[in-house]
């Protein structure tokens, strides 16, 4: 019987800021590794470890070193196959003054190509409990409210493969609470969630699979099931001292 | 898809125009009507189509499409939007098509605004000398500095792929400015040499703008000037497209 194709594939994947110049900052270091469909797998890492780096290269965003290569769904992250099947929750700065929250989220819906976009974006934004925000111009939204909306707009159209890039970074407890029972129902649907975070709490709360990485290398891989509450803070501050000792 | 690119093309409109930006063809026009004015009262003729030239070229044109223009894509890029939208099923030239197209239909609103209807209101109100109409010469005209924004949009969106902010806009003017001088340069000092002559019209994408000129002069047709100003039209919007299809829409953080 064939494999599935995992929903995610990073293979030796390393990543050089200013290569070029005298004091090159070298952000992944050969990181490879497997997301099967369906799983919930958290990244998680110190500050500057090179968790949004690497996010952005699988997302095709920004360009590996030469020798690792990415993929989704077994595809290139960057072909049109891939972007209809995947969402994207980003920490982007855009504020518009002009554009209102229904009208992105409308806009997002027709570009993944959902069948009925004003269902799709009502049953979000509801979902979010963010529907008196519906009208609202993005720039009149606070920073919670905005990741919710990113959020919502990262789940349009059900896509196959979410990356979440520090989903509860700037939520309130009761948005973590609702976020984290979507996501519990979109596992249900088979839906593949890959998402970098500091909350190791809520990491462990959603997760199947944890992957570490210090100063952009892979240092470990834990699966979830059946492990204790606190296991993650212990491990990650193994894994700390053992990078400081190598 | 249609129905995507379509929402996109409005969300891109809407995104340039912002209230405040209601008021810049309303302030142009004002300009407008005030040079119509100032110059119209000391013609013994008032030219339409001299007096559109005057507006739209010197004016109208190069004003709105640098207000419209600048940072256009490096600002995507630096706030995210490109992002938020290429995670989606749409290539990176539909996004410069839709762009493209929401930059140039608010050129051409500026235009009828601060431009056409300016002069018209004034060769038909205001006037106290005889009005010079010349129908086929006015549409001709306007075609071409119609083409000649398309033009300067296509540049600066081309310029914007690669520098940051109002620096697509500081790198038009820089260049038309150069480029002038040393036509000057060459004009004065080396006009003997036949060559240099004649490559000195080459140094600013300015064929449309020279096809007035001769179409002005009553020239004929001004069929090289034209060759030059597509020409011209065609390497930047292939360049346009080359740079939006290569440029990173991410610079990385860590």
């Amino acid at each position: 019987m064939e494999a599935a194709i995992p929903a995610i594939q990073a293979e030796n994947i390393s990543k050089t800021y200013s290569p070029r110049s005298k004091t090159p900052v070298r952000a992944l270091n050969n990181v490879s590794f497997q997301v099967q469909q369906g799983e919930i797998v958290g990244l998680i890492g110190p500050n500057g470890a090179g968790k949004s780096t690497l996010l952005r290269i699988l997302l095709g965003f920004l360009g590996a070193d030469k020798g690792g290569s990415a993929s989704i769904l077994g595809n290139h992250p960057e072909s049109l196959e891939t972007r209809k099947h995947i969402g994207y929750q980003a920490d982007s700065q855009f504020r518009s003054g002009t554009i209102s929250t229904q009208s992105f989220l409308d806009l997002h819906a027709l570009l993944v190509g959902c069948p009925r976009p004003s269902e799709e974006v009502t049953g979000l934004l509801e979902h979010f409990s963010m529907t008196n925000a519906a009208g609202r111009k993005l720039s009149a939204l606070s920073k919670g409210m905005r990741q919710k909306i990113e959020l919502a707009v990262a789940f349009i159209g059900s896509p196959k493969v979410v990356f979440l890039d520090e989903p509860t970074a700037s939520m309130d407890p009761p948005s973590v609470f609702e976020l984290r029972e979507y996501l519990t129902q979109q596992k249900g649907k088979g839906t593949t969630v890959f998402f970098s975070s500091h909350n190791l709490t809520e990491v462990e709360n959603v997760c199947d699979r944890v992957l570490f990485i210090l100063d952009g290398a892979l240092v470990a891989e834990h699966s979830l099931a059946n492990t204790p509450q606190g296991f993650l803070e212990e491990a990650f501050r193994k894994h700390l001292v053992e990078r400081k000792r190598a | 898809m249609k129905g995507a690119i379509r929402k996109l093309f409005l969300v891109e409109l809407r995104r340039l125009w912002p209230i405040a930006a209601y008021f810049v063809p309303v302030m142009l026009a004002s300009l407008s009507l005030l040079m119509a004015f100032a110059t119209g009262r000391m013609q013994r003729q008032y030219n339409v189509a001299q007096q559109a030239i005057m507006l739209n070229l010197n004016f109208v044109i190069p004003l709105a499409a640098a207000i419209f223009t600048i940072g256009s894509v490096s600002n995507d890029v630096k706030d995210g939007w490109l992002r938020t939208l290429l995670i989606r099923p749409i290539t990176r030239q539909q996004y410069m098509v839709v762009k493209l197209s929401a930059v140039y239909v608010s050129l051409v609103i500026t235009i009828i605004v601060a431009g056409v209807l300016p002069n018209a209101a004034f060769a038909v109100f205001f006037s106290k000398t005889p009005v010079q109409f010349d129908l086929a010469r006015v549409l001709y005209i306007h075609a071409l500095m119609l083409l000649q924004g398309l033009l300067y949009v296509v540049i600066l969106l081309f310029l914007s792929c690669w520098l940051p902010g109002v620096f697509n806009v500081i790198g038009l003017v820089l260049w038309a400015m150069l480029a002038s001088s040393i036509g000057s340069y060459i004009q004065y000092v080396h006009w003997m040499d036949k060559w240099l002559v004649v490559l000195k019209d080459y140094l600013f994408p300015s064929g449309f703008w020279d096809s007035i000129d001769a179409i002005m002069a009553r020239t004929g047709t001004p069929l090289t000037e034209l060759t030059w100003g597509f020409g011209a039209l065609a390497v930047f919007l292939a360049l346009a497209f080359w740079s939006i299809s290569v440029i990173q829409v991410d610079k990385g953080s860590e």
